[in-house]
């Protein structure tokens, strides 16, 4: 994977959408973090990577016996707080995107900033 | 776990005064969403679906709802985490999760109870289930909180 490319990607979706906090590209298998920018000074990288890497576990513990009714896979997740929005975004079985925003005005955004990072993450693995 | 959540779905769900009139928001509910393919109104703790309205389609709406219920428990579990709080104070407006067959949101009502809302995907504009939920939020939470005022609004489905 080219690291350099997906830094620049990152980097770029941030400019461009000013209402997020946080993008963040994991391993899932690993539980760890491939690349992430964040405004949160309080919080670093790794924690909120880590937090999100436990509840994705969750889920597809959860998820595992409902598969047949429910759907093979868990796409996207999001949580709409009282004080930010989060999407979580399985890209495949070994990578996920995270992407957090104030309010929820922005969910669109939100998810179209999390479905770039996606194919940034593609286009970087190839 | 399971034989918990198996022993939840044979405790039978606790006396509704105004059961009528909950199935009837249900369906207006439903019937607003076109893309709606069960609608319900679920225990948080054990996930049991004490409510529910489907198109005919969903033949385990357990499944859906138990599944919600775990999820929004760690949702907030996380959250709180997240953001440093306690477990619980993060104030959830809802959880979505999409599959590439569903779209379920989830939203924490009263008394110990939810709403979920599922619709078959991909879900074009994500704002109209939000919106849904926050419109109906207020009566189903009148209605299972507070039963004996709320049926003057009473319809049979």
């Amino acid at each position: 994977m080219k690291f350099s490319e997906l830094r620049r990607k990152v980097n770029g979706l941030r400019a461009e959408m000013p209402g997020l906090i946080s993008l963040l590209v994991f391993d899932r298998e690993r539980n760890l973090l491939l690349y992430g920018e964040s405004d949160d000074i309080v919080s670093p990288l790794r924690e909120i990577s880590a937090c999100y890497a436990k509840l994705l576990s969750r889920l597809e513990s959860a998820h595992a016996c409902r598969r047949t009714t429910l759907g093979k896979s868990v796409n996207c997740v999001t949580i709409a707080s009282g004080r930010m929005t989060v999407s979580l975004r399985a890209l495949s079985a070994k990578h996920a995107a995270i992407g957090e925003c104030i309010g929820l005005k922005c969910l669109a955004l939100l998810n179209h900033g999390v479905s770039r990072l996606a194919r940034a993450l593609e286009e970087a693995e190839k | 776990m399971k034989a918990e959540t198996e022993k939840a779905l044979i405790v039978p769900a606790m006396g509704y005064p105004a059961r009528d009139a909950i199935y009837a928001s249900l369906a207006e509910m439903a019937s607003e969403s076109p893309r709606c393919v069960m609608v319900c109104l679920y225990e948080d703790e054990s996930g049991y679906p004490v409510f529910h309205i489907t198109d005919g389609t969903i033949l385990n709406p357990a499944a859906f709802s138990c599944f919600m219920s775990s999820v929004h428990r760690a949702a907030e579990e996380t959250m709180g985490e997240r953001l440093a709080r306690p477990s619980g104070v993060s104030q959830i407006r809802f959880v979505m999760v999409e599959t590439e067959r569903f779209t379920m949101f989830s939203r924490r009502i009263a008394n110990r109870s939810s709403l979920l809302l599922v619709l078959r995907s991909p879900v074009e504009c994500l704002g109209m289930p939000i919106e849904l939920l926050d419109r109906y939020e207020p009566r189903l939470r009148e209605l299972i909180a507070e039963p004996g005022t709320a049926h003057s609004d009473l319809t049979h489905i």
